[in-house]
């Protein structure tokens, strides 16, 4: 999680796992597993070892899914959107809001969220599908609601110039 | 959700989850195969283990989670035409476009664990009255749901000007 770039005119987030999370999660399940499979194999025992050479692929390429998703978040004043890109090994998907509709952000059961006031009541988006500890996800919403104070702010002295 | 065709006079978009699909698709899968190495073994409550959870959550896989959802609204034609296409044949819902005021996001919250769930409503005026139809989605992420009621309203509002390309200047702008 971290600000790629922030600027009256543009405020940009990453949100993804660090990698090291990805071997440290998958590591000893293909690691371990695959020496079991391997020792089977070895011992003859041809049908165990292929199904648990299957059942790991699997496993890995499960998690090789929903670990290795990311999120970016843009806010930019000029066009006045919100653009969200979710980025995961079989598809991209970029949703565009108006920046009007983005009320702000918060964290709710340790999810970050964002508060968009399309509908009523407001809709409450996780950024993200996995929860968050520490003080990094708080640290994402302050970040967004200040850029977003100083956009209204921009927007109000615009309307009364 | 995903923006197939956008254009002034028509507009589809199609849901498919595929978060469940990988999740419960690789289940079926591990289960697939423990069912069918009990059955090389000869392994009896093996095979009756794994080909009841296989059908159970087969079943699910199938019906609900292999379902796309397809929403296509046609200005010439004055239709709204859900679509719903699964392996157990298609469902076909159509809605006069006139009658149709927005689409509305719907959040209830369980009445067991107080989480949030979401729904899609279709708001469709009848007389005086509106009337609000939910659509049928299996599990819906938040973020699908809104970017689908602020598409369709915004195509819906002739006052709003409707881009031709699906997500035009977007795709440049977060590389």
């Amino acid at each position: 999680m971290k600000a790629l770039e922030n600027t009256s005119e543009t405020l940009e987030l990453v949100l993804e796992l660090p990698r090291m999370f990805l071997w440290l999660m998958l590591g000893p399940v293909v690691g371990i597993g695959g020496l079991i499979a391997f020792a089977e194999l070895l011992g003859g025992e041809f049908l165990q070892g292929i199904a648990w050479g299957l059942t790991l692929a699997l496993l890995a390429s499960m998690g090789h899914f929903f670990l290795t998703r990311s999120t970016r978040l843009r806010l930019e004043a000029g066009p006045g959107r919100v653009l969200i890109r979710r980025v995961s090994s079989l598809e991209v998907k970029t949703f565009e809001f108006p920046l009007q509709s983005l009320d702000s952000a918060e964290v709710t059961d340790r999810y970050l969220r964002l508060v968009f006031s399309i509908t009523s009541p407001a809709t409450r988006v996780p950024l993200v599908g996995w929860a968050v500890s520490g003080g990094d996800a708080g640290y994402l919403a302050d970040t967004i609601n200040a850029w977003l104070k100083i956009w209204r702010d921009g927007e109000m002295n615009n309307k009364t110039a | 959700m995903r923006v197939i065709k956008q254009s002034s006079a028509e507009l589809e978009m199609t849901h498919m989850p595929i978060d469940w699909l990988v999740g419960l698709g690789g289940v079926v899968a591990i289960l697939g195969i423990t069912f069918l190495r009990a059955l090389f073994e000869g392994a009896l409550s093996g095979i009756i283990m794994s080909s009841l959870l296989l059908a159970a959550l087969g079943w699910i896989l199938m019906t609900q989670i292999l379902r796309q959802v397809v929403f296509h609204a046609d200005r010439r034609a004055g239709t709204l035409r859900i679509r719903s296409r699964a392996m157990f044949g298609d469902q076909v819902a159509e809605y006069p476009l006139p009658a149709l005021k927005q689409l509305e996001v719907e959040t209830q919250h369980n009445r067991r664990h107080s989480l949030p769930e979401y729904r899609l409503l279709l708001v469709l005026a009848q007389g005086d009255t509106l009337s609000r139809v939910p659509l049928d989605l299996f599990r819906p992420d938040p973020l699908d749901l809104l970017y689908a009621v602020s598409t369709l309203n915004s195509w819906l509002d002739p006052s709003e000007s409707v881009p031709e390309q699906p997500g035009s200047g977007v795709e440049g702008a977060l590389t």
